[in-house]
């Protein structure tokens, strides 16, 4: 029997050596996509292009915009800060602004700052002037994050020129007031504003580094797809190919040619599971802090569960073209509800319940506690029942297509 | 004739088995017996039931009726041990293309049990049967359709089954490779092994020790090749080749139906002559070329022939129509 399974899986083995192409796919195509998100996600948000239009031209003014320039977070565009200065027309001007960009030397901005007319005699007077922030939202999280940086910029320059035009008021002063006194001023108002800041700590991900994030989301994502397409396609050359009843002819059980055939398909996806997480560690510096070998296992239980997808396209599938075309289908399913793109969490609560139905949304719950949280099996035990659970169903469900298929060919 | 006295009983035995599919009944109530040893023709044009027979004894369909026992197993049971004594060559290649022939027959002999030296010993004698002997490496793309054919049939013998079914092996082979496969199909029986062989060709039919002529799920004949032809072809063939085979067709059609000829029995057209079936072949002859003379037609080569089975196949199917 063990012989009968072997010579299965060699037999297909021996299909992924002879297809280079595929075999460059599975042993490369997996964790160059990995590095490329890694390194893609892994940079600070900065250098976003950003055009301050200066309506008062004075020296707060432009010191305001010497303080966002020292800031990294912003890339100062002037050639398209003075195009927008010249049209008259503000819709019209706004629209130029953003969609100037040639998307290759000169991105297209995420941010308009226009400083008003009047901003220093206000600003002096005590009053409140209005710095006017307009966002490409068709750039939302680049926006955003720039929406943030030049609030907290503008508050904290607003409230050290108050600070000074208070202290020149008070000790009858003209504004501005010395160079010492004006130090000293700013000194005291970020102390000031340091002690009323939130202390902010970040467990799990110290860095708050998007690459711990997403590159076992993407290693988890891989894992599933590899070992469903390797499934299906081992299974489904054999149908179209005719050489299925061919199997079926020669004396083999049928759970032992999809044992054979599990072997190899997991061979693809388990060792390209294995060269991820040591990417992932080495390259982005993503721990391990969980039990390895916890991981390890359940890494073959939940493919498993895969493996018995994979087989159940094939059955019900005729071509390789088509077993492909369902997954490519299943797979945009899968990764909705795996919460790579989108946090399960975030979803409306049917979404949520329906998540449970996907496999590889445990998974990643279950991958990622292992890695971030050193979480065990007292946590994540609901996963595994679920796992479980649609392990029994997928599997019970391809077995019962193989038995038809072998009681009525035609 | 080949002695096979030495092999008593029948490896396949087929009792008024049955196969419908929905409404459809491609197999209707067949019932045969294939003694050990032959080599078995199933006979039949495309789509009468011969590939699912043949199904059906390997066990790959359930039959809907009626009982099949083969090595006197039930096929609705097909015990692996039942399974490891057949070998089957499949209409479609069913070899993997993109190993290579040793790696193809290496997994097919695994895949039937044999390892270590008596593999090594098998391969070789496969090798040498089917002539690959230096194509080891090769593709089966990379070679021609007799070689393809023939490494299909020494992976289907690899084991030394006791029977091995052929479906249509050599559909789509010229007739030089043709000709070499049923030499190794004879050399194969010769070592014992029981053939069942499907096809639609009257010439490898002619090579059969036995056969059964199936037609829309039915079989309408069987026997030997020279046992169906005798009773269902008596008499003589009067081959005429006419100067123009349609005219000369309408003429003597005619005559023979308003019973001009003396002793015709049937007038068909074979390629661009014409046969009369006749059971007074001198009388018949006279009357034929008298007959076409009248109506203008030119003709040459008159010859009375024994009777092919192409003969009794096109009379069998037109009385059932």
């Amino acid at each position: 029997m063990l012989n009968r399974i072997l010579n299965i899986a060699w037999k297909d083995l021996l299909h992924l050596w002879h297809n280079r192409l595929l075999l460059i796919l599975v042993l490369f195509g997996a964790a160059s996509e990995m590095l490329l998100i890694g390194w893609a996600t892994g940079a600070d948000v900065d250098d976003l292009t950003t055009v301050i239009v200066d309506y008062d031209d004075s020296t707060t003014s432009r010191s305001l915009i010497a303080a966002l320039e020292d800031n990294d977070t912003f890339n100062l565009d002037d050639d398209a800060a003075d195009d927008y200065r010249n049209n008259d027309d503000r819709d019209d001007a706004l629209d130029d602004l953003f969609t100037s960009g040639n998307y290759v030397f000169n991105p297209e901005p995420v941010m308009l700052i226009e400083i008003p007319e009047g901003f220093e005699q206000q600003l002096q007077a005590g009053e409140q002037p209005e710095v006017l922030l307009t966002l490409n939202g068709a750039k939302a999280l680049p926006s955003r994050t720039a929406r943030r940086a030049a609030e907290e910029e503008i508050l904290t320059f607003g409230a050290i020129e108050r600070a000074k035009a208070l202290a020149a008021s008070e000790s009858g002063q003209d504004v501005p007031v010395s160079a010492e006194q004006s130090a000293a001023i700013e000194q005291i108002v970020l102390t000031q504003l340091e002690t009323t800041q939130a202390n902010i700590t970040v467990r799990y991900n110290e860095d708050l580094d998007r690459a711990h994030y997403t590159t076992p989301s993407e290693a988890a994502f891989v894992l599933y797809i590899m070992t469903i397409m390797a499934a299906a396609l081992l299974l489904a050359r054999e149908r179209e190919y005719g050489t299925f009843e061919q199997l079926l002819v020669m004396p083999m059980r049928p759970f032992e040619i999809i044992i054979g055939k599990s072997i190899s398909a997991m061979f693809v996806g388990y060792a390209n599971f294995i060269l991820l997480l040591g990417l992932m560690n080495v390259v982005f510096g993503v721990p391990v802090r969980g039990s390895l070998p916890l991981l390890l296992v359940l890494a073959i239980g939940y493919l498993f569960v895969e493996l018995g997808r994979g087989f159940l396209v094939a059955m019900v599938t005729r071509t390789q073209n088509q077993a492909l075309l369902v997954i490519m289908l299943i797979a945009f399913v899968d990764i909705t509800f795996s919460g790579y793109a989108v946090p399960v969490e975030s979803m409306p609560d049917v979404m949520q319940f329906v998540a449970n139905f996907f496999p590889i949304r445990h998974w990643m719950i279950i991958l990622r506690g292992i890695l971030q949280k050193d979480i065990g099996l007292s946590v994540f035990w609901p996963q595994l029942v679920w796992l479980a659970g649609l392990g029994i169903l997928i599997n019970g469900a391809t077995l019962w297509f193989f038995r038809r298929t072998l009681g009525e060919q035609r | 004739m080949r002695n096979n006295n030495h092999n008593h009983g029948n490896v396949i035995e087929v009792q008024q088995i049955s196969k419908m599919f929905g409404s459809f009944t491609a197999v209707d109530s067949v019932t045969f017996d294939v003694p050990r040893g032959q080599i078995f023709g199933f006979l039949g044009p495309n789509g009468s039931g011969k590939t699912t027979t043949i199904r059906m004894l390997l066990g790959l369909l359930a039959p809907t009726s009626g009982t099949a026992l083969v090595l006197g197993n039930d096929v609705r049971k097909q015990a692996l041990n039942i399974r490891a004594r057949l070998g089957y060559m499949s209409q479609k290649f069913t070899l993997y293309n993109d190993l290579t022939v040793e790696e193809n027959l290496r997994f097919f002999g695994r895949a039937y049990g044999l390892h270590n030296q008596k593999l090594r010993d098998r391969i070789d004698y496969v090798l040498e049967m089917a002539d690959l002997r230096g194509r080891e490496r090769e593709t089966p793309p990379n070679l021609s359709g007799g070689w393809r054919q023939r490494l299909a049939l020494g992976a289907a013998i690899l084991h030394e089954p006791d029977i091995v079914f052929l479906d249509e092996p050599t559909a789509g082979v010229d007739p030089l490779s043709r000709r070499a496969f049923w030499d190794l199909l004879y050399r194969i029986s010769g070592q014992g092994t029981t053939i069942f062989v499907t096809t639609h060709y009257m010439d490898e039919a002619e090579h059969c020790e036995n056969l059964a002529f199936i037609y829309f799920g039915r079989i309408i004949a069987q026997g030997a090749p020279g046992e169906i032809k005798a009773e269902h072809l008596p008499g003589d063939v009067i081959q005429v080749t006419p100067g123009s085979a349609a005219d000369a067709m309408h003429v003597l059609t005619k005559a023979h139906q308003s019973g001009q000829i003396p002793g015709s029995v049937d007038v068909s057209l074979y390629g661009a002559q014409i046969h009369v079936l006749t059971q007074n072949a001198d009388a018949t002859r006279h009357q034929v070329l008298h007959t076409l003379e009248q109506a203008g037609q030119s003709y040459s080569d008159v010859d009375v022939i024994p009777p092919s089975l192409e003969d009794a196949f096109i009379r069998l199917v037109q009385a059932q129509n």
